[in-house]
């Protein structure tokens, strides 16, 4: 086993690698922007070595400067955790070429998955179901426009170094096809500076599952069953949960053995994600693979118990699976909810600023993975998520509301969270009953009239009681005049300019 | 400035409020007796007849509007002291009260794409402008119909947060 690894990312994930690295007795070295300086990640490692500007492309980007830190420090591995570096062909190759073990995949089968096209080919050359399109990524207009006519409309163009929805574009007629596939060409452009593009069928009401799968370096792979995506909004994840309500037994193990498949003919190794999607007969087809640890994964780990983190280590570590498939059983039903920052009421507006005030209580079994502590500030460089809550229970009836009462009992001020609309959506008939798919939030649920007010007679006297208490209060020049003009939604009135984070985060750190 | 109205969001019923003691106050005439803490200057722990309720408000002094959330509820009132409301009968008849629709940067970012000019007629809801931010590119809709009087920034260039992106009227 390694003796010390370096964790090239920040936030949440790169906490969850480091508490399993520090459990199996393995020195951790964290790397940080400007802005991370004092992140609670960068304490709770063991080493932590400045690399860069805030920006992730003048820092959690910048390959060879967490190389030559991985070298410095005496490092023997590099854990990419998700996003950044993590499914970027080169950056495991330039570990290897120096020395480093990558805790992933061999740069081979990070290029041949990484493409989307490749993968595709792949799958139907192993007999793994696909949707009908292009197999080749595209930039000119008239061969994709005569292609779209081939396939039959609705079509769907993704950027084909695509993720995260980036890129993405729907197309229901052939009127809108220009227009769409110049957003897409851009916004791939700009994020991952690749305008090709490529089309495919678009499957109506369809669900997002995946299979987690984890590949060792001597040709043994096991799945570890579903996930189930399909809440999304704009191609996002929002809510994740395991088992899902369609998926049985039979079905389960032919998605898993098709996973495995691709998996195994690829050369994996290591945690790896085969996405389907699956259409209103329950007919599935491949999607893709995310070759790496996916922000979902802890509801993977509460229903098998596994720890993926230390599954990684130890297969990056040459160790054989300890498991058999017939060894991975699951137990209850789990959920996670993404809490971000945004405001759901306003367009889910990215929210920025410091946290306030933060207070919750989780207790009894329930999971949170976080990075950011009260005081914290959410900026505009890195993405907005703030935590993930994950709900193990026996029942999913059970789950769901063990979820439930957590979220109302997590109250944080200074930024709008999503939190409300998380409790709306685990609210509504179609996810109580399971029937829900990956366009159901925007073609749907947001589309919905609000609800009438059916409050009772104490909680109307609570809210007015409150703000008048409030107005009460602030009138008479209780709070000084730096709090009241936070009052009016902190996120617009507060100045950007970074105010003194810096000194106050090395108050705290003090 | 112990009375105060509050007419709450899905509901007609203003309600009237007077606070008449550090326990005790009145809604609609009914007397409830209550406890309050400010846990932080905007939250608020209040046990209504032993009952608990702890709220983040978030108060706006121009529209007088509450953004309240209650267990992760997000609750919109109204809530005016008598002085709020005198006032307000002093402004009316003046034809006070000029809406500001102007749109400002929510957050640092890039507009990726600019799709108004000055002079133009917008519906609501109608897409203004898109703004890159947090690696997400971002629709900013009119909130009603109204006319572009002034577009202060051209696409592509980067905005600070609260920049006057668009004014309108």
């Amino acid at each position: 086993m390694f003796k010390k690894i370096l964790i090239a990312n920040r936030g949440e994930i790169a906490i969850r690698i480091i508490t399993t690295a520090k459990e199996m007795g393995i020195q951790t070295v964290a790397v940080y922007s400007d802005f991370d300086r004092y992140s609670l990640f960068t304490k709770l490692a063991d080493e932590a070595y400045h690399i860069g500007e805030s920006p992730s492309s003048k820092s959690y980007l910048l390959a060879d400067r967490i190389i030559e830190t991985a070298k410095k420090c005496g490092a023997e591995a590099i854990h990419p955790g998700y996003g950044f570096l993590s499914e970027r062909g080169f950056f495991a190759k330039m570990c290897k070429d120096n020395g480093i073990k990558f805790i992933g995949p061999g740069h081979e089968a990070i290029d041949l998955l990484g493409s989307k096209t490749e993968a595709k080919l792949l799958a139907i050359k192993n007999e793994v179901p696909v949707v009908p399109g292009t197999e080749k990524p595209l930039t000119d207009f008239s061969l994709i426009n005569k292609i779209a006519k081939d396939i039959g409309y609705p079509v769907l163009i993704k950027a084909s170094a695509g993720g995260g929805g980036k890129g993405m574009r729907v197309v229901n007629e052939e009127a809108d096809l220009e227009s769409s596939l110049r957003t897409a060409q851009s916004e791939a452009k700009s994020s991952f500076g690749d305008d090709s593009v490529f089309i495919e069928k678009y499957i109506e009401s369809p669900r997002h599952i995946e299979i987690q799968v984890l590949a060792d370096e001597h040709g043994n792979v096991v799945h570890l069953g579903e996930r189930e995506c399909s809440m999304q909004r704009r191609h996002q994840k929002i809510i994740e949960e395991t088992p899902s309500v369609i998926i049985d037994e039979k079905l389960r193990n032919e998605m898993g053995e098709c996973a495995k498949r691709i998996v195994k003919a690829a050369g994996y190794s290591n945690a790896g994600t085969v996405e389907f999607i699956v259409d209103k007969d329950n007919k599935f087809y491949f999607l893709e693979v995310n070759t790496r640890l996916q922000v979902e994964h802890p509801i993977t780990e509460l229903r098998t118990g596994l720890d993926l983190v230390r599954e990684q280590l130890k297969i990056a570590s040459g160790e054989k699976l300890s498991l058999k498939q017939e060894d991975i059983t699951f137990t209850g039903h789990t959920i996670e909810c993404r809490i971000c920052a945004e405001d759901s009421l306003n367009n889910f507006m990215p929210s920025t600023g410091k946290i306030t005030f933060m207070n919750k209580f989780l207790g009894n079994g329930m999971r949170e993975d976080t990075g950011i502590l009260e005081g914290d500030e959410i900026s505009v460089y890195y993405d907005p998520m703030i935590s993930k809550l994950v709900a193990h229970d026996s029942t999913r009836e059970e789950a769901i509301a063990k979820m439930k009462r957590a979220l109302k009992e997590y109250r944080i001020e200074g930024i709008k969270t999503n939190i409300p609309f998380l409790l709306q959506l685990l609210d509504c008939k179609e996810f109580i009953d399971g029937n829900y798919h990956t366009q159901f939030i925007e073609k749907e649920f947001l589309k919905r009239e609000p609800e009438k007010l059916t409050e009772d007679k104490d909680t109307l006297a609570a809210l007015s009681i409150a703000a008048s208490l409030f107005k009460k209060n602030k009138s008479a020049g209780i709070f000084n005049n730096n709090h009241v003009s936070n009052f009016n939604n902190n996120h617009k009135a507060n100045n950007h300019t970074p105010s003194n984070w810096v000194k106050k985060r090395a108050e705290n750190f003090r | 400035m112990n009375k105060y109205t509050t007419k709450i969001d899905g509901s007609e019923t203003i309600n009237s409020i007077e606070i008449t003691g550090d326990t005790t106050a009145l809604f609609n005439g009914e007397e409830v007796s209550y406890d309050h803490k400010f846990l932080s200057k905007n939250v608020i722990l209040l046990r209504i007849n032993d009952k608990n309720f702890i709220m983040t408000i978030s108060y706006n002094d121009e529209d007088m509007t509450a953004e309240m959330n209650l267990d992760s509820k997000i609750y919109t009132l109204t809530c005016k002291s008598e002085l709020d409301l005198i006032k307000e009968k002093l402004t009316i008849g003046k034809g006070g009260g000029k809406l500001k629709k102007d749109i400002k940067s929510p957050m640092p970012g890039i507009i990726k794409a600019m799709n108004v000019a000055a002079g133009q007629e917008v519906k609501k809801g109608e897409i203004l402008l898109v703004l890159e931010a947090m690696k997400m590119e971002n629709e900013i809709k009119a909130t009603s119909d109204c006319i572009v009087k002034k577009v202060n920034v051209e696409a592509m260039s980067s905005v600070e947060k609260n920049e006057l992106l668009i004014e309108l009227e």
